[in-house]
């Protein structure tokens, strides 16, 4: 097959690869036995940390109180998003992300596209979300020790007074360490970690609501719509996780019952504490106070301060901040390394990036050079510029999942799908509207940071990858075929 | 050469008997007992009550010698020895120089489980000074299967990680493997690790992984095999824990498990690593330490 198609460049690039089902069964022990509850938690517990906690310093100065809208939106356009991703998951058995499912269905140059947002979605997300957390150890030490990192030592250069954020890449560091050892985080710390974020939040609302003056609320949008675009678009990363969820499929009890329940079920659950946080947050201050500097690092937990004129309740806050996003680190940091895992066994990466190390039985080579890239992003890249290029990265990927839904059905109608969207076509029309509609919020910069990355993966792919890719040299068939 | 087993008396001794005749009946080397009886004082006491100590442990040892000598069939030739020392290792190492041992064997503590080997206290210190094998015998090994009917190793596992050190303990099993006159089978083990959760790649991300681990470990299998000048049999076998993966390996009647020390040093001793001490650990047949000659 491989030597038909090399003759056509147009064949090469769309070139997809076979779907055949995992060598290795076992999956630790979880085949079909996850239900519901289960796996609304993993949802609930990729989900909340990933922006909850940073992202109203960010958000609220574009939306006004309306950013509570963005929310809902942001959370449907997810939900929807993630109902698609798990009909793909379903018909497509290869290990799950977005780039193994447009590989099997789209074609090589669609994968990398989505290789590319998913970077982002990763990659970039790891790096914000150590540098969120960075701020919140600081607030955490000044609290506790009253010491905390110098402002030379716990923020980027491009911020003033800031050189490099060490705890961030302290963080990084540690996950990585981490994950070189082997180490992994169980359904139960997983479940611990969602009673943390929960707490915490829920407390953040109650001790907010005390000094709550609806007088905040009297200018509900001044921006516009415009602006609830705007907010949406940087609110969506925290929405980010959502689609583990639909990454389990095999293993869930009647995924056809359960996985709309468990997906609706994260989703409303998330959405009802994003938006419960949202109003806590907006009742104690004038909206305009959202951008003040001193917010944008611990933000929630200075919201507290002020509210309380102690420090206690915002040590609380603090402390179940770096725990929960610790683990939230670990996980995204996690799934970096084994799509870029899965990008070098394709040979779409150089294979450096899919060797095991025989000593731990893990990608050390990949899990390093991923460390050093998001340490030195999380190090001097400020937490701003970071969300929007995760918010669009998501987006494009959401949006190709959606698509490849549609084209799945109607390319291969024959694959066995353990999960049928429901409402088809609506559904995956109505989830690339909205994300179309949370993606034009975004502002032009972010689209030109985008497409010069798009460029750049583009141009490894035409030039690199597209030779060295497994179907191309036939290493694959005879590999899958023993 | 000579296959020695050392022990001591009063202690149970019937599996490091049992492996040691297996092992001499297999390299046709004859079997050397020595029980290890504390040392005496070097000066003698007032009352010479020391003397009274001597003489009655030496009539111990020589009982428990003679019991030994009994359990093991008649095809193996035995020689009965009674040292001396402050420690089983240091008694028996120094027997062993001056023997010219080919290998040394210990039981397991008694308080160790059914089919598995707990390192006592000698068996740590000669892991750490031998300069020939060392041959750790399994709880219960001693029971009727292996002790008589004139049973030999039939097979020598190594194990193999995949790594330029761990191509020299291959090597080192081969020539054990000769010796014995066994076959020789090369065995990866890897762990199966347990999901990451939340999934956000998929709960089956680490069979990718563990996919390409296989493929890598049969590549290096392949090339040590490769540079081997005996015909051997490659298996990779993957568990839940060490313990379970060593299982699933499956184990002929009479096999015995070959490590090595994974940083061989300038000197050829046997030095356990942290490998190869969890090997031991979980191993369900007995294991012969080796020492690396680099």
């Amino acid at each position: 097959m491989a030597l038909q198609e090399r003759g056509s460049f147009r064949a090469e690039i769309f070139r997809r690869k076979p779907v055949t089902a995992p060598d290795e069964g076992g999956h630790g022990g979880l085949a079909r036995t996850i239900g519901t509850f289960r796996l609304t938690m993993f949802g609930i517990g990729a989900t909340v940390g990933t922006g909850v906690f940073f992202v109203m310093h960010e958000a609220v100065p574009a939306a006004g109180p309306a950013v509570i809208i963005a929310f809902v939106i942001a959370g449907i356009a997810a939900g929807l998003s993630a109902l698609c991703y798990a009909e793909m998951a379903s018909a497509v058995p290869v290990s799950g992300s977005t780039y193994s499912y447009a590989y099997a269905t789209m074609g090589e140059i669609i994968a990398m596209v989505v290789a590319a947002c998913l970077l982002l979605e990763y990659g970039v997300s790891t790096a914000a979300v150590a540098v969120g957390w960075s701020g919140y150890l600081n607030e955490l030490l000044n609290n506790l020790v009253g010491w905390r990192f110098p402002d030379a030592l716990s923020n980027s250069f491009a911020v003033e007074g800031g050189f490099i954020n060490l705890p961030a890449v302290l963080l990084v560091a540690l996950c990585a360490f981490l994950l070189i050892r082997g180490a992994s985080e169980s359904a139960t710390i997983n479940a611990i970690m969602v009673v943390i974020k929960i707490g915490v939040l829920l407390l953040f609302a109650a001790v907010a609501f005390t000094a709550f003056d609806s007088n905040n609320f009297a200018d509900f949008a001044p921006m516009g719509a415009a602006g609830v675009t705007a907010a949406a678009g940087t609110i969506f990363f925290t929405f980010i996780g959502l689609d583990a969820v639909s990454t389990a499929g095999d293993e869930v009890k009647d995924p056809q019952r359960t996985m709309p329940k468990a997906i609706i079920g994260a989703l409303v659950a998330v959405i009802a504490l994003y938006v419960l946080v949202a109003v806590a947050a907006l009742g104690t201050q004038p909206w305009t106070a959202f951008s003040d500097p001193e917010q944008g690092e611990a933000g929630l937990s200075r919201i507290l301060e002020n509210v309380t004129g102690t420090t206690w309740p915002g040590t609380v806050l603090a402390a179940g901040a770096v725990i929960s996003i610790f683990s939230v680190t670990l996980v995204v940091m996690y799934g970096q390394t084994r799509i870029l895992f899965a990008m070098g066994r394709d040979g779409m990466l150089p294979k450096a990036f899919s060797r095991v190390n025989p000593k731990t039985q893990t990608p050390v080579t990949n899990t390093v050079v991923v460390a050093v890239v998001v340490g030195l992003a999380a190090a001097f890249v400020p937490l701003d510029e970071l969300w929007d290029l995760v918010s669009i990265g998501t987006l494009i990927a959401f949006i190709a999942v959606s698509i490849g839904v549609i084209v799945l059905r109607r390319t291969r109608p024959d694959l066995p799908r353990g999960f049928r969207v429901p409402g088809y076509p609506v559904t995956p029309v109505l989830s690339v509207l909205i994300c179309g509609y949370v993606l034009s919020g975004l502002h032009w910069t972010t689209y030109l940071w985008f497409l010069l990355w798009l460029a750049i993966v583009m141009a490894f792919y035409l030039l690199w990858g597209r030779r060295n890719s497994a179907l191309a040299t036939g290493e694959s068939a005879e590999e899958r075929t023993e | 050469m000579t296959v020695l087993v050392g022990f001591r008396p009063g202690e149970s001794s019937a599996d490091a008997l049992a492996l040691g005749a297996v092992l001499a009946r297999s390299s046709g080397q004859p079997l050397a007992l020595a029980a290890v009886v504390p040392q005496a004082w070097p000066a003698p006491s007032m009352a010479r009550i020391d003397a009274e100590y001597v003489g009655w442990s030496a009539e111990h040892a020589a009982a428990a010698l003679e019991e030994a000598k009994g359990r093991i069939e008649p095809d193996v030739e035995v020689s009965c020895h009674r040292v001396a020392g402050r420690s089983v290792s240091s008694a028996v190492l120094e027997l062993a120089r001056s023997l010219g041992v080919s290998i040394i064997v210990l039981g397991s503590a008694p308080e160790t489980a059914l089919g598995r080997i707990t390192v006592g206290s000698a068996a740590n210190q000669l892991a750490h000074s031998s300069e020939v094998p060392l041959a750790l015998a399994t709880r219960g090994f001693g029971g009727a299967d292996h002790g008589s009917g004139g049973a030999r190793v039939s097979r020598v596992t190594c194990a193999f990680a995949g790594t330029p050190d761990s191509a020299v303990v291959v090597r080192e099993a081969a020539a054990l493997a000769g010796r014995l006159g066994a076959d020789l089978r090369v065995l990866t083990v890897g762990l199966r690790n347990p999901p990451m959760i939340p999934p956000e790649v998929g709960l089956d991300a680490e069979d990718e992984v563990l996919a390409q681990w296989r493929e890598q470990m049969a590549v290096a299998q392949k090339q040590v095999l490769a540079d081997l000048d005996v015909p051997a049999e490659a298996q990779i076998s993957v568990g839940d824990d060490l313990h379970a993966a060593l299982v699933s390996a499956g184990w002929a009647e009479t096999e015995v498990l070959a490590l090595g020390s994974s940083a061989p040093g300038p000197l050829a001793r046997v030095f356990l690593g942290s490998r190869a001490t969890k090997f031991v650990k979980h191993s369900p047949v007995p294991v012969v330490l080796l020492p690396l000659h680099s």
